[in-house]
């Protein structure tokens, strides 16, 4: 007991004053204040040592948060410079890409180029040697003759020009597919450039591969018109397409008897506020086993040197930012075709 | 069934108030005895065997009769249940395995009731085997099923932490286990176990152990983070001393669920701790603070729950509660005994112990530390 309490209560029970009733009452007050200082002391006490432990672990449980704080900010910087990275190596790879699809035109570009060169130097021997003619014509005093071939001459240099303007439409395209994309949008007429890389591509591999052949179907919807999109982008797709098309179709022909007649179809449609653009071919079609992979950067079929394994994630990725769709459907021995839904952009 | 508490502080006083009990008629054929290792167990043994009562009796750490705390005294609950209802077993380990012995009592009490329930309590020669209640619990649950009914707790030394005994009306052993079978077709037998430990502070992960030994936790020797969690800077020869039964580690278990353990002794050669119950390496743990002073109301009121919800009336109260609970509520220990009593107002007897078992709400029957497991018993009629 409190020293102070039990001499209060000595001091009660000494005192000879006080009813036996009274002291019973004074007693039983001071032992419940006793009782009561007691508990207040230990939970004074008690919160004193709680106090102290909170404080400790506290006081460690931010010191450690302090620690993991500092780890994940470390980490997240990691992390930062690894994605700047990433982003670089995907820019090369993109660019790499583009790169190698180039290559593959070269073949196509120069028969494409070479057309027209002929006609250029064809129509300018021509001329040269209508000039030739008009000098002498001019020496013998016929106006009327001179006239004549000067007409000739004035039609040769118009389709010298044309021709001219027809190359340097090959090279300025070349050029844009080779050059970083600003991702500018402009109306382009779908039906010309499938039909352009269409081309490309079938000489490309002619170039390259003199015993390949194939038959080429067309179906153009000529009410498409020209839509909003980013041509060389777009371009880089069919021409993928169109590649894996015929190499489908020439893997199988490596394969089958001369009954075996490789066809690539390639048609455009407009549906509602949507344009469908189809590149099918009768090859072995894709194994259900690799369906899933097809569109996985660096997934290639190829023999190693042969593709990137980047041309169908990059076309997917392409396609996706025009807001539309690239989906396939494949069969077995049949072939495959893939299919590019883009809408129609009115801006 | 009639139910009467007695408490003295020698055999002599329990011998008076035994005689006075039955003044009346009442004929006790059981008795539930907590008793300091400092009394005369013997004595107490032969007071009731020669009265013909089948004695269920333990040491302790403390006494509880009704809401009262004794210490080095003697408690007693007198039941006059049918000796059909129920059955004493008792077995020592000191030669054998504690989980054979505990396996072998279980299949003997399935042998003598359909749906045995127990009131447990075991005894040990040093203190670092309290943990074996873990094992006891367990191997009671494999035999017995999960569901089966088990509370009680581990005997007490007076907080000697050396030897503890638990006797029937024959033996006396300090490497013992002792079953108080009741018929659960004749017997309701139900309990609450609550503790209020809160954790605190981050999880700690222990790296190093061996046996109960921690030796290190977070890569750091266990006994300086001990030492830092305590805020104390004592001595290695002070610690060498210190009473660790203030501090309890809620250990997190790979299934989700956790469980409260206490620190028994630091030894600080190997800068190790020692727990009640079993550890590895790996294992997660957070440090804990003691329960609110507002968790004695709690207990009171889980306890009216508890009568309104599964149990209208019961005819005894048995209360196995934790020596960390007189630490942590100090003069207010009582509250907690008086909530409890105050609700089904009928005699109640217990002990402070080593380590308490039972199923804690929602939970699975454990060992458990730093909890009060009460028990309310009746014969159904």
């Amino acid at each position: 007991m409190n020293p102070t309490h039990q001499k209060i209560l000595d001091f009660i029970e000494a005192n000879a004053g006080l009813s036996e009733e009274d002291k019973a009452t004074f007693l039983k007050m001071v032992k419940e204040a006793d009782k009561a200082l007691t508990i207040a002391e230990f939970k004074l006490d008690r919160t004193e040592k709680v106090k102290r432990t909170t404080a400790i672990l506290l006081e460690e449980t931010i010191e450690e948060l302090e620690q993991k704080r500092a780890a994940i900010e470390q980490t997240n910087e990691a992390l930062s410079k690894s994605l700047e990275e990433l982003k670089a190596a995907q820019a090369q790879l993109i660019q790499a890409e583009k790169m190698a699809s180039l290559g593959e035109l070269t073949a196509g570009i120069a028969h494409e180029i070479q057309n027209p060169l002929n006609f250029v130097n064809n129509f300018s021997e021509v001329s040269r040697e209508l000039l030739e003619e008009m000098i002498e014509e001019l020496d013998m005093g016929n106006p009327e003759e001179v006239k004549e071939i000067a007409g000739n001459v004035i039609s040769n240099l118009e389709k010298i020009l044309h021709h001219g303007k027809r190359a340097d439409g090959i090279v300025k395209g070349m050029l844009m597919h080779s050059r970083t994309n600003k991702g500018e949008k402009e109306a382009t007429d779908i039906n010309a450039l499938v039909d352009e890389y269409l081309r490309l591509a079938f000489h490309g591999l002619r170039a390259k591969d003199k015993s390949f052949n194939a038959k080429l179907e067309l179906d153009f919807d000529d009410s498409i018109g020209s839509i909003e999109i980013v041509p060389q982008d777009i371009g880089r797709v069919i021409l993928n397409l169109i590649n894996n098309a015929f190499y489908a179709v020439s893997e199988k022909k490596k394969n089958n008897s001369a009954d075996y007649a490789p066809t690539v179809l390639v048609s455009t449609k407009k549906s509602g506020d949507q344009i469908h653009i189809s590149v099918q071919d009768n090859g072995d079609g894709i194994s259900s086993a690799i369906t899933d992979k097809i569109f996985q950067p660096f997934f290639t079929t190829k023999p190693t040197g042969e593709g990137t394994g980047l041309g169908l994630s990059l076309s997917y990725d392409i396609v996706k930012a025009h807001g539309g769709t690239l989906r396939f459907e494949t069969q077995t021995g049949k072939g495959t075709s893939f299919n590019i839904e883009l809408p129609i952009n009115k801006q | 069934m009639k139910a009467k508490s007695i408490k003295g502080k020698s055999p002599e006083e329990i011998s008076a108030a035994l005689t006075e009990s039955m003044t009346d008629g009442f004929k006790p054929t059981l008795a539930l005895v907590f008793i300091s290792v400092k009394q005369d167990i013997a004595s107490m043994m032969s007071i009731f065997d020669r009265k013909n009562i089948k004695i269920f009796g333990a040491t302790s750490s403390g006494e509880i009769s009704g809401a009262d705390i004794s210490h080095e005294a003697i408690s007693v609950l007198l039941m006059d249940m049918n000796p059909a209802n129920f059955h004493i077993l008792i077995d020592d380990y000191t030669d054998s395995d504690v989980v054979e012995v505990s396996k072998a009592m279980t299949n003997h009490a399935m042998t003598i009731f359909q749906r045995p329930s127990f009131l447990l309590c075991n005894s040990i020669e040093k203190p670092q085997d309290i943990g074996i209640g873990e094992k006891i619990i367990k191997s009671i649950s494999e035999v017995a099923g999960k569901e089966v009914t088990i509370w009680g707790g581990g005997a007490g030394d007076d907080l000697m932490f050396k030897e503890t005994y638990v006797f029937n009306n024959a033996t006396l052993t300090n490497k013992g286990i002792l079953m108080l079978v009741l018929n659960e077709d004749k017997v309701w037998v139900k309990g609450r176990a609550a503790s209020g430990m809160k954790p605190m502070g981050t999880e700690k992960v222990i790296s190093k152990s061996e046996g109960s030994w921690i030796t290190e936790i977070d890569s750091q020797p266990a006994a300086d983070l001990v030492m830092k969690y305590m805020g104390e800077s004592l001595t290695e020869e002070d610690f060498r001393d210190f009473n660790l039964k203030n501090i309890f580690l809620k250990l997190m278990r790979e299934d989700g669920s956790s469980i409260i353990r206490a620190t028994m002794g630091f030894n600080m050669d190997t800068k190790g701790i020692t727990i009640s119950g079993s550890i590895k390496p790996g294992d997660k743990f957070r440090f804990t603070l003691l329960p609110d002073f507002d968790v004695l109301t709690e207990v009171s009121e889980n306890a009216k729950q508890f009568q309104e919800t599964e149990m209208p009336e019961a005819e005894a109260l048995v209360m196995f509660s934790c020596i960390g609970r007189i630490d942590a509520f100090g003069p207010m220990t009582s509250e907690e005994l008086q909530g409890i009593q105050s609700v089904y107002k009928v005699p109640m007897a217990g002990f402070f112990s080593y380590g308490e078992y039972g199923r804690a709400t929602g939970g699975s029957n454990e060992f458990h530390n730093m909890t009060c497991c009460w028990v309310a018993l009746k014969e159904k009629t």
